[in-house]
């Protein structure tokens, strides 16, 4: 965790009769619930496109251009309580469900992403060759020896 | 060695960081942070409207290790509102993560494997930011062009022997993503 985490969660364990929560640490919160949200929305509307809805057929229900759709879609810093409600009523007939949990005291997950996942072919094969130059088949520049010439 | 034990090395000599998630976050991609970044990150700061910049830009790459999904625009010159864009010269390969709200900066960064991406430099986008130490890139192709070389040496001192992922489809670079739809510049 880092320094700026620490402070966080103990000014906010500070409880109620605590300092002022600094403006950064709010801020933060504010950038992290609309990323949080975007994704809780985009996975919606991934699950609605998978029975036929499109953006333009969305456009239509919820009476907006397609435009005003596509940047609603496209930046979580685009949505409002009101394109909030338009969206999920035009995706899905629905309304998101509220429930929160603390953000204090929470486990910390000791588990990294790739942690014990061996690489894919794949991806190994990103690695450039380290004979790859000496294995070109392109013409050699004047004067250079060739392999066998050099190492003979 | 394949890329990612050598980025997991890198790890161990501390000459890479990982940026780690909230506590109770399940990370599910990888942000992995030049000394730069990590400093940039870490730096004790005065409350005011850097820290603020900063903690925005903090929750955006926090995002990303998250595994939320993220809007990516593969055409340089075309992203509008996508968090992550490609930048010219394609072959390069290098990206850009975009905190947008204002001050803007941008983050440099190359994908070292699917889902794991190296930022390497973070950049103003348009206002002065004396914390960030570099002048803004507004249009000026110079910084841009400056930056996107800042990464890729980044890179060839980190990784001499490895490319960075490249390719045109999405699903080379990450998971849960959807390309941004782009109107064609003439």
């Amino acid at each position: 965790m880092n320094t700026f985490q620490r402070q966080l969660l103990k000014e906010l364990g500070d409880g109620a009769d605590g300092e002022p929560i600094s403006k950064s640490k709010l801020v933060y919160l504010q950038e992290r619930l609309r990323g949080r949200f975007f994704d809780f929305l985009i996975s919606k509307f991934e699950e609605a496109r998978d029975g036929g809805l499109n953006q333009a057929k969305l456009a239509r229900r919820i009476r907006k251009s397609p435009e005003v759709i596509n940047r609603w879609l496209s930046a979580p810093a685009n949505l409002t309580l009101e394109s909030i409600s338009d969206l999920f009523a035009g995706i899905a007939a629905e309304e998101p469900n509220f429930s929160s949990s603390s953000l204090l005291g929470r486990p910390k997950i000791n588990r990294f992403h790739l942690d014990d996942t061996p690489m894919d072919d794949g991806a190994a094969e990103q690695k450039v060759a380290e004979s790859s130059a000496l294995d070109q088949k392109g013409p050699r520049p004047p004067g250079l020896p060739s392999i066998e010439e050099a190492l003979r | 060695m394949s890329i990612r034990e050598e980025w997991k090395k890198l790890l161990e000599e501390r000459e890479l960081f990982r940026l780690a998630p909230l506590d109770g976050d399940r990370p599910t991609r990888t942000v992995l942070l030049s000394q730069e970044m990590e400093e940039l990150l870490e730096r004790d700061m005065e409350e005011g409207e850097q820290a603020e910049r900063r903690a925005r830009l903090l929750a955006t790459l926090q995002n990303i290790v998250a595994g939320n999904h993220l809007v990516v625009c593969l055409e340089p010159y075309s992203a509008r509102k996508a968090i992550v864009g490609r930048l010219d010269p394609i072959e390069e390969s290098v990206f850009d993560v975009r905190c947008q709200s204002k001050p803007a900066v941008r983050v440099f960064c190359r994908f070292v494997e699917k889902d794991v991406l190296l930022a390497v430099t973070c950049r103003p986008r348009s206002a002065q930011m004396d914390w960030l130490g570099w002048l803004p890139l507004r249009m000026q192709s110079k910084r841009w062009k400056e930056a996107i070389r800042a990464t890729t040496r980044e890179w060839a001192r980190l990784f001499p022997t490895y490319e960075p992922v490249k390719g045109d489809s999405l699903g080379e670079y990450l998971s849960k993503a959807t390309p941004e739809r782009t109107r064609r510049r003439r």
